[in-house]
């Protein structure tokens, strides 16, 4: 239960952390990732250990999926805008998600058989 | 809906993850599936969301630390990741250039005025940066956040049997297309399939964010010259 309380506490407070400097930077930029960015560069220099994190963040990670479908279905919110541009829309995200994805990944792993 | 919205979010994905799991078909993403029928609920009903979105609201405010979280299987990895740093920058400039190179003049081909073009832009990063990046090149933020969740799912659902299809194989390229078309939905399926992948996703979900809004106001601008 300790443990599970420890690391809930520093993803938190790296959460916390990644808030304040977001609200001081001069644009947008996701508090999350800052936090992760944050986690990351401490577990490297050695201030925090995997292990104490893991118990929280690995169930976590399990069901993340599951986390976005309630803003998922705030699409219904948009559903007038979604009407009136379907077919740009649908152009748009069909053809860019999957030629962006073909692209980096026969790129990537092109570039790692080279190296 | 305050009340029911939590357990029957749960049970829905829960039920539809059961079935994924016997039978496997891209279509039946548990995500996906979980979005329509409750979107469909909504509709049957006539019910309006922001008490759904309240009631599920504990859901939603863990999105934020999972993302913090994401820092666990990218430390994991590192040591691999390190010696790749630079094919891994190119590969994600390349997707993000391409995103836009791609996207904006279809949205104008289509028929698209600039607030559409500019909406629309973005669309492969993650939604606060996406939505930023739109409002300070003129596009609506709301139609920018529909468009980014529906790349997520896009990109969730069917991105790896597509990246198996076209040919990538290794799991570090699926895993970094997975995060540089899809960001934080397409890491979430990454992170499913294995540690790696996940952490591939995370780093291209970093990545693209900020190559994108590096580049995206860029390439906007000299199409808005071309064009108008």
């Amino acid at each position: 239960m300790l443990l599970l309380l420890r690391a809930a506490l520093i993803i938190w407070l790296y959460l916390l952390g990644g808030k304040a400097v977001a609200a001081a930077l001069p644009f947008d930029f996701p508090a999350s990732i800052l936090g992760l960015v944050a986690l990351f560069v401490s577990f490297n220099i050695g201030i925090i250990k995997v292990e104490w994190v893991k118990p929280v963040a690995d169930p976590m990670l399990t069901y993340m999926a599951l986390l976005f479908i309630p803003i998922g279905v705030g699409l219904i919110n948009y559903l007038d805008m979604v009407q009136t541009h379907w077919a740009s829309l649908l152009a748009c995200i069909v053809i860019g998600t999957f030629s962006v994805m073909t692209l980096v990944g026969h790129l990537f792993q092109r570039l790692l058989k080279v190296n | 809906m305050f009340w029911l919205a939590l357990p029957l979010t749960i049970l829905v994905y829960f039920g539809f993850k059961k079935l994924y799991s016997r039978l496997a078909w891209p279509c039946l993403n548990p995500v996906l599936l979980s979005m329509l029928s409750l979107i469909g609920l909504h509709l049957v009903f006539e019910l309006p969301y922001e008490p759904y979105a309240e009631g599920a609201y504990p859901l939603t405010w863990l999105l934020e630390p999972a993302v913090v979280a994401l820092a666990v299987p990218l430390y994991l990895q590192a040591s691999q990741i390190r010696k790749q740093l630079g094919p891994i920058l190119l590969a994600c400039s390349v997707g993000v250039t391409l995103s836009l190179l791609i996207v904006i003049p279809l949205a104008w081909a289509m028929g698209g005025d600039a607030a559409l073009m500019a909406s629309l832009a973005p669309q492969s990063v993650t939604t606060p940066v996406a939505m930023s990046i739109t409002d300070s090149i003129g596009g609506i933020p709301a139609l920018t956040a529909a468009v980014v969740i529906l790349v997520g799912i896009l990109g969730a659902a069917f991105g790896l049997p597509w990246l198996r299809l076209v040919g990538v194989t290794d799991p570090q390229a699926q895993g970094l297309a997975m995060g540089c078309a899809a960001h934080a939905l397409g890491t979430a399926r990454a992170i499913e399939q294995s540690e790696r992948h996940g952490a591939y996703s995370s780093l291209a979900l970093i990545l693209s964010a900020l190559l994108m809004a590096l580049i995206a106001p860029i390439i906007f601008s000299l199409y808005m010259l071309f064009l108008t």
